[in-house]
C-alpha cells in the first residue's frame, strides 16, 4: 500500500482547520491512518480511492503526558461511547483525536458555545505548559548524550553546546509561538495556508539549524553523525514503548519500568551535571595550579592541550632546551581513583619513591612520572631523569 | 477530598435521568430526549459522556449491561430520590410563580 508522510504542526485548537485539511486529502484520495511523533507532528496517509469522508477532530485533556499515543481505560470507554453515535474512531496523539464517518453526522461532539470556548482555552493553556516542560526533558538528555560524547571526541565542546542550545531553542520558541499568540489575540485561528507555511518554515529551520551544526563539528563530522544516528535509535526505542507495549492491561509494570528509565535519566542528569560543574571550574584554574612544575622545567612551547576525557586533561609540551614531558591533571571528582589506576596500569608504573606528598613511579620505557595529588607530570626523555630527580631534591630542600 | 454533591440538576442532567428510567445507552438516551422534547433539548456526545461519567461516580446511576462494546446504564435509588426532590422543586416553583406569571399563560 504506497503511503505518504506529512509532516504538519497542528495544534488543539486548531481542530476546525485540520477537519478542512484531512476532508480536502481525502477528497484527493489519501485517507488518514495514524497520527504520530514525539513532537506530535507526523501524520500518515494510505492511498485509496477519492472519497467523501467526513472527519471530526476532538480535543480533550485525557491522555498520558508521557506516552500520548497510548491509550487508557477511560479513553477506550470514551472512543467506544462515540462509536454508538456513528464516529468510528481513526487515531490520537493525545490531545487531538480524530474520527471519522462516511456521512455527515448530524450531532456535533461538542456544542459550540461558550462553555466549551472556556474548556479549549483550558486545553490550550495546559498544552503549552506540556510543550515548556516536555521538551526541557527532551533538551537534558539529547545534551546528556551530546557533551558526552564530544567530550569523548575532542570537539571544541563551548562552540559545540552553545550552538546546540540556540538549535533547541529556536525550534522549541517557534513550537510555542503558536500558543501564546493564540492566547493572547483572542482565538484567532491561522488559515490552512497560513499553517501549511508555519510548518514549511519549521522544517526548514530545523534543516538550516542541523546542516550547520554538523558544519561546526566538521572535524568530528563521522563520528558525531554515529552520535545522531545513535540518538536517533533510542528515541525510535521509546517511541516503540509508547505505540505497543504500553498498554493498560500493563499499567503496573509499565509504570514500574518507566520509573526506572527516568529515575535512571534523572540520576545520569544530576552525574552528568556534577562532572560537568566541576570541569569547567578546573579548566579555569588549571593555570593556577600547576603545582609540581619544576625549575628547570618551565614550559617554553605548549604544543597541545586536549580535554582527554570528561575525568582529566592533558597538556602537551615540549621544550627544546630539557625534553618533551606531558603534564596531566586529573578531574576532582568521583572518578578521580580510577582515572589515576588507569594511567598507571597502561604503561605498567612502579612505585621508586615518595615522599610527603610526592610519589615518583618508573614506568616500562624508562618513563617517569611524578604524581602529586590530582597532578601528574610524565617525563618521556630517560636522559633528563637523573637531572630531574636532582631538581626535585632541591626544590625538597628549599621547600624544608 | 469529599466531592460536592449535586444540589440541583441541570436541564440536561433532568432529562438524562429521566430517560434512565429504564435501562438506556448512549445512544438511546440522546434519541429519547429529543423525542420527549420534541427536538429542544439535544444531547450532544461529549456532554453526555462527562454527565455519565459523572453519574456513575456519584451513584446516581449504573451499568447494568455491557455488550460488546456498548454499555448500558441505568438509575439507582439514589438517582431517583433526587429526580424526586427535583419534580417536587420544579412542581413548587410552577405554583409559587402561577399568580404572577399565569397572565403569560396564552401568549
Amino acid at each position: 500500500m504506497k503511503k505518504k508522510y506529512k509532516f504538519m504542526s497542528f495544534y488543539a485548537f486548531e481542530n476546525k482547520v485540520l477537519e478542512q485539511y484531512l476532508r480536502k486529502m481525502a477528497n484527493k484520495g489519501w485517507k488518514l491512518v495514524k497520527l504520530q511523533g514525539l513532537l506530535k507532528n507526523m501524520m500518515i496517509f494510505e492511498k485509496c480511492e477519492p472519497q467523501n469522508i467526513y472527519y471530526y477532530v476532538d480535543v480533550g485533556t485525557n491522555y498520558s503526558i508521557m506516552f500520548p499515543n497510548s491509550t487508557n481505560p477511560s479513553q477506550a470507554q470514551y472512543r467506544a461511547f462515540l462509536e454508538e453515535y456513528g464516529y468510528d474512531f481513526v487515531s490520537s496523539n493525545g490531545p487531538i483525536e480524530v474520527y471519522s464517518s462516511k456521512e455527515e453526522s448530524k450531532l456535533p461532539i461538542h456544542e459550540e458555545d461558550e462553555t466549551r470556548n472556556e474548556e479549549l482555552r483550558k486545553i490550550a493553556k495546559r498544552e503549552l505548559l506540556v510543550n515548556i516542560f516536555l521538551p526541557l526533558l527532551y533538551i537534558f538528555i539529547g545534551r546528556q548524550m551530546f557533551t558526552g560524547a564530544v567530550n569523548f571526541y575532542f570537539a571544541n565542546i563551548d562552540i559545540v553546546l552553545g550552538f546546540f542550545y540556540v538549535f533547541v531553542a529556536c525550534i522549541w520558541l517557534s513550537m510555542l509561538y503558536p500558543y501564546v499568540r493564540w492566547l493572547v489575540h483572542k482565538k484567532k485561528v491561522y488559515k490552512l495556508r497560513n499553517i501549511i507555511l508555519r510548518t514549511y518554515l519549521q522544517i526548514c529551520m530545523a534543516i538550516s539549524l542541523t546542516i550547520s551544526l554538523f558544519f561546526f563539528m566538521n572535524e568530528n563530522l563521522g563520528l558525531v553523525s554515529i552520535l545522531f544516528i545513535i540518538i536517533l535509535m533510542i528515541v525510535k526505542f521509546i517511541t516503540w514503548i509508547d505505540e505497543r507495549a504500553f498498554t493498560y492491561k500493563k499499567k503496573l509494570l509499565m509504570k514500574i519500568i518507566t520509573l526506572i528509565l527516568f529515575g535512571y535519566l534523572l540520576f545520569s542528569f544530576m552525574l552528568q551535571y556534577t562532572l560537568y560543574s566541576v570541569l569547567h571550574q578546573d579548566v579555569r584554574d588549571s593555570d593556577k595550579q600547576a603545582g609540581i612544575i619544576l625549575p628547570s622545567l618551565q614550559m617554553k612551547e605548549v604544543t597541545g592541550f586536549q580535554q582527554e576525557s570528561m575525568f582529566s586533561e592533558v597538556i602537551k609540551t615540549y621544550d627544546k632546551d630539557t625534553a618533551d614531558f606531558t603534564y596531566i591533571h586529573l578531574k576532582n571528582t568521583l572518578l578521580k581513583g580510577y582515572m589515576k589506576a588507569r594511567i598507571l596500569n597502561e604503561q605498567k608504573y612502579k612505585k621508586v619513591a615518595e615522599s610527603s606528598g610526592l610519589t615518583i613511579y618508573q614506568g616500562n620505557d624508562n618513563q617517569l612520572l611524578i604524581a602529586k595529588d590530582n597532578q601528574m607530570i610524565v617525563f618521556h626523555d630517560t636522559k633528563i631523569k637523573d637531572e630531574v630527580l636532582k631538581d626535585i631534591a632541591t626544590f625538597y630542600a628549599s621547600q624544608n | 477530598m469529599p466531592r460536592k454533591q449535586l444540589d440541583t440538576l441541570t436541564e440536561p442532567m433532568y432529562y438524562t435521568l429521566i430517560a434512565l428510567l429504564n435501562p438506556r445507552c448512549g445512544v438511546e438516551i440522546t434519541d429519547f430526549v429529543l423525542a420527549l422534547t420534541s427536538d429542544r433539548v439535544c444531547l450532544v456526545p461529549g456532554t453526555l459522556y462527562t454527565m455519565l461519567s459523572k453519574f456513575e461516580s456519584e451513584n446516581i446511576i449504573e451499568e447494568v449491561h455491557v455488550e460488546g462494546r456498548r454499555r448500558t446504564y441505568v438509575i439507582t435509588g439514589k438517582g431517583k430520590a433526587m429526580l424526586k426532590e427535583e419534580y417536587i422543586r420544579l412542581k413548587k416553583m410552577i405554583t409559587e410563580g402561577e399568580p404572577w406569571l399565569s397572565r403569560y399563560k396564552d401568549e
